[in-house]
Parts: C-alpha cells; structure tokens; sequence
C-alpha cells in the first residue's frame, strides 16, 4: 500500500511541473494552427521582393486589420528578422487606421469590407493575407486555408503582379495557384 | 514493489518528468515563443494542427495503425452499502468473512487500424492480476490472487458525422463484441480450504460474450477538444457456470485543452450504473462472503479524472502518445456490502503509424 501511494505522489509530482510549464508556454505561443500561419507569414516574406522603394525601408512590417486571430504568436516574429530587416507588428482596428506596411492580414471580421480594403491598397504593393473563403479570388493575394488538418495556401499570382511583388517560385510551387476577380480594379 | 502494473507506471512518470526538463530547457532557451518559425514552409505545411487522434474516440486516419500498451492500477479499500460507508464488523453479523480491499492490475495491448478515414477496427486484449484482501470473523486475515488472460474486445468504430479531418462536430457510433477468453474458473486457498473456487470479482472474465455499443459526440475547436460519451456492457445469455455478470452502462463528459503543439491536459467526469449478477454459480456459498452473493455485485459510480497526455506531431518520433489519468470516485451506491473504489491510475503508451 505504501509503495502505492509512493507511486502516485511520484506521478502527481510529475504531472504538476508540466502542467505549470505547459500552461506558460501555452500563454506566450497561442494555438498550434496560428503558430503555423504566422510562421507561414513569416515565410512567405522570405519568399517575396517588393518594388526598390518598399524594399528601401529600414523595416518589414506586418499589419493586421480587425480583429487578431493569432494571439501571441505573430509578436514572436518581432524578434526576426528578413532579409536583414527586422521585423515590426502593427495592428489596425479598421481600415481609416490602416498605415503603410509591406504585408497585411484582413482578419475574417473584416468580410463586409473586403472590397473596400482591396480596392484601397491596390498599387501600393503589399502583400495581402487572409483566411477569408474566396479571398484570392476577390483579389487578394493569399488565403490561408486549413483542410484536413494541415494549413495549405492559395496563391492569386495575377493580384500579387499588379501590386509589383515578385513571388518566388519556390513559394508558387507549393501553392493552389488561384485566378482572381480584380476586385482592386473596380 | 506489489506489481509489474505499477512498474510500468511509475516508468511512464519517469518519462513525464524527463519531458518536463526538456519543456523547461527549451523555454529557458527562448524558443517557446514560436518554435514553429524555424521550420520551412514545406515542414510547416505537414504540422498537424489537429490533434486528430482524440483518445476516447478510438478513430485514426485511413491507413493508420496504432499499438498501444496501457497499464492500470486500480484500488478498492472499505465497504459501502447503498452510499453508507460500513464497518468491517457490521459486515461480519451477517457473513463469515468479509473483504477489506483489492487491488486490479491490468494491462492492456491495443491494436487498431483505419482502413478508411470514418472507419477504425480495434483488438484489445488484458492481462489481470488481482489480490483480494479479508478478515474473517475469528478475525484472521488471508489474501487470495488470481491472474492471467482477461476477456479480448473487437470493436469498430464508424464516424457517423462530420469530418475526421477537420474541426467541429462530429458522431462517433461503435459497435463490438467482448469474447469470454478470461478464466471464470479462477481457484485459491482459503480458510476453507485449498484450491476453492474464488468469489465472482476473482475472476478474470466474464464467460459471456457481451455486446459494447457506444455512441460519442465530439467537438474540436483550435485548442478545445471535448465529447459525451455513452457505452454499454451488454451480456449475452449466461456462461458455463450459469451465470451473467450484470450489464453495465457508462455516460462520460471529457474535456481536453491543447497546451502546447504536444500538449494536453484533460478532465473526466464519468457517471456508471451496473447491474447485480443473473444467475449463480454453484460452486460459490452465498451466505460465506459478500463477494459471493450474485445480489450484492450492483451498483452506482460518479467518477472525476484528470490527465496529462503528451502526442509528438512531427519529427522522428511522431505518433507517439504517452499518457497519465488518475481517477478519484465522488459519488458510489453499491448494492452492498460491497467494496469501494478509492482510486484509479493508468498511464499508457501508443504509437500511431
């Protein structure tokens, strides 16, 4: 009975170091799913080059617009760097907020708005981003997509040059190639 | 150390806290932050952002197999009658003898396999070993044991609705059968001899084959994984010694919260009702022990649980699980005297592939 008992202090001294570290850890990386999509961010802006005057800028930044899906995960990539270039988050609540940034995520509370968006940040290179359904169709550059639990991505190559990016072929290879509406033209 | 059950399960702790250190350590390092971010795309593009193989569930994806070996202590100590807690001496005004706790060690091997997405087919097989404590009424006290092969389950579960693959809703139906392989014959030395046949909770199987329905919801957002659960032990006429254990039905509320990419802590709340035994065998004398009365097997238990369990989605090591839940009784009315359940702990160990 004793060495019982022994056993189970032994396993709930175990359990409870991993649950306290755990739970840290799960307040400073948030879901797995959006720890992925912001590491696929951070990817993709490997992945692009803007025109000569973006890419002039001392900085890379990501906006977000409406509300943050991510959590903590896309602070973390304020700690790295592309392209020697580190990297700043800036959040907007709506689009009157927006400033300039080389890479934007439409958050899905942003629907209604969508072809506002687009149409108001078309030309001025940036790398739209979004989980939107039918967004690299209405014209936005990428959608992020999880099916079958794996994150995949949709490119619309035709909106991505219009806005002057060049998107490697590395990144093209790995994803659904999509033909847009040119939202942004209307 | 009282059993190879135990062994095992203080191994599986040791694990844990070896994963602890490496958790910490790598928090230390800063890399908890995103420790995603150092992956390349195509590494990213194969994360399962879907713990996919929920444990209760028993469905994988098609093509999948998965062995799993799952040792489990479980400890009765103390007497009840209806929800009344009783003395050992109250018990003895009407028996000779009375049981003052067991022990079940059991280890179970599973064997599944998804020959499609919405389909998975299980094999578990048990190994038990049991020891029962008693005091007499002459107050002497004397341990029985029994061990071996337990009855063998095939089972086979069919996702009814929803998407294996996706997040959110899902029904679950499960349907199989229970095959008497474990001993109903189990035989020990007692004050009343050597080599008497042991009480019915000695034995280590049913003798019957028993139908087990189950039906599960399930719910999955990114980090929330939760289902209700209802199965059942039905038996099917009576085994050689003319006997059936009582039928069984189990309801189970199960949450579980992703912490980390390999993470998850759960809580269990499970409610059971059993019935009483149908039938007698012969060769057990009633009025001698509570155990061996077929009308004192019945009961009522609300269980609460808590466990940790760890699943590596990626890298060389992806597939495997390592698991621990310790279960603790709130609530028991058993159709006594009849010994109560104190605690519950298994830990487990799976590889899918």
């Amino acid at each position: 009975m004793l060495r019982l008992r022994i056993a189970i202090l032994l396993v709930m001294v175990s359990l409870a170091p991993v649950t306290r570290v755990a739970f840290a850890q799960s307040s400073t990386t948030g879901s797995v799913e959006y720890q992925v999509k912001a590491a696929l961010i951070y990817n993709f802006a490997k992945f692009v080059d803007w025109p000569a005057d973006r890419a002039a800028s001392a900085t890379l930044v990501i906006g977000v617009l409406g509300q943050d899906p991510f959590g903590p995960a896309l602070k973390a990539l304020q700690r790295k760097t592309v392209k020697d270039k580190p990297i700043h988050v800036k959040w907007f609540a709506t689009l009157d907020q927006l400033e300039p940034c080389h890479i934007l995520f439409v958050s899905s509370s942003e629907k209604d708005n969508l072809r506002e968006i687009l149409a108001a940040i078309s030309g001025d290179s940036v790398l739209t981003i979004s989980e939107m359904e039918s967004f690299a169709e209405a014209g936005g550059i990428i959608r992020l997509v999880t099916l079958r639990a794996k994150v995949r991505f949709q490119i619309n190559v035709a909106a991505g040059e219009r806005s002057g990016l060049q998107i490697s072929s590395q990144l093209l290879k790995l994803a659904d190639i999509v033909d847009g509406d040119h939202v942004g033209r209307n | 150390m009282t059993s190879r059950t135990l062994r095992c399960i203080c191994f599986v702790s040791v694990l844990t806290i070896g994963w602890t250190g490496e958790l910490a350590r790598a928090q230390q390092t800063g890399g908890s932050e995103n420790n995603l971010l150092d992956l390349s795309l195509a590494e990213l593009m194969d994360v399962n952002v879907l713990n996919v193989n929920v444990l209760a569930t028993h469905t994988h994806l098609a093509g999948e197999w998965m062995i799993g070996y799952h040792p489990m202590v479980m400890n009765m100590t103390g007497t009840r009658a209806g929800t009344r807690r009783i003395a050992d001496s109250e018990v003895l005004q009407n028996f000779m003898v009375t049981p003052t706790s067991m022990r079940m060690n059991m280890q179970m091997l599973h064997l599944m396999y998804a020959p499609t997405d919405d389909l998975t087919l299980m094999v578990v097989a048990q190994h038990l070993r049991l020891s029962m404590d008693h005091l007499t009424r002459m107050g002497s006290r004397f341990t029985t044991e029994a061990a071996g092969l337990g009855d063998v389950r095939a089972e086979v579960f069919y996702n009814a609705y929803g998407d294996v693959r996706q997040q959110g809703h899902r029904i679950v139906l499960g349907g199989g059968v229970s095959l008497p392989a474990g001993s109903t014959e189990e035989r020990g030395d007692t004050p009343a001899g050597r080599n008497q046949l042991l009480p019915y909770p000695m034995q280590l199987g049913s003798g019957t084959f028993d139908l087990l329905p189950t039906v599960t919801y399930l719910g999955q957002t990114n980090r929330w994984t939760w289902l209700s659960q209802a199965n059942a032990t039905l038996r099917i006429g009576k085994n050689s010694s003319d006997y059936a254990l009582g039928d069984r039905l189990r309801l189970t509320g199960w949450g579980s919260r992703q912490l980390t990419e390999w993470v998850a802590v759960n809580g269990q709340v499970e409610g059971q009702i059993w019935g009483n035994i149908d039938g007698a065998n012969p060769g057990l004398n009633p009025a001698l022990v509570p155990t061996a009365d077929p009308t004192l097997r019945g009961g009522k238990r609300v269980d609460v649980a808590i466990g940790l369990d760890f699943y590596v989605a990626r890298g060389t090591a992806h597939g495997n699980r390592l698991a621990v839940v310790l279960t603790l009784p709130v609530y028991e009315s058993l159709d006594g005297p009849q010994l109560e359940t104190t605690w519950h702990l298994a830990a487990g160990w799976s590889v899918t592939f």
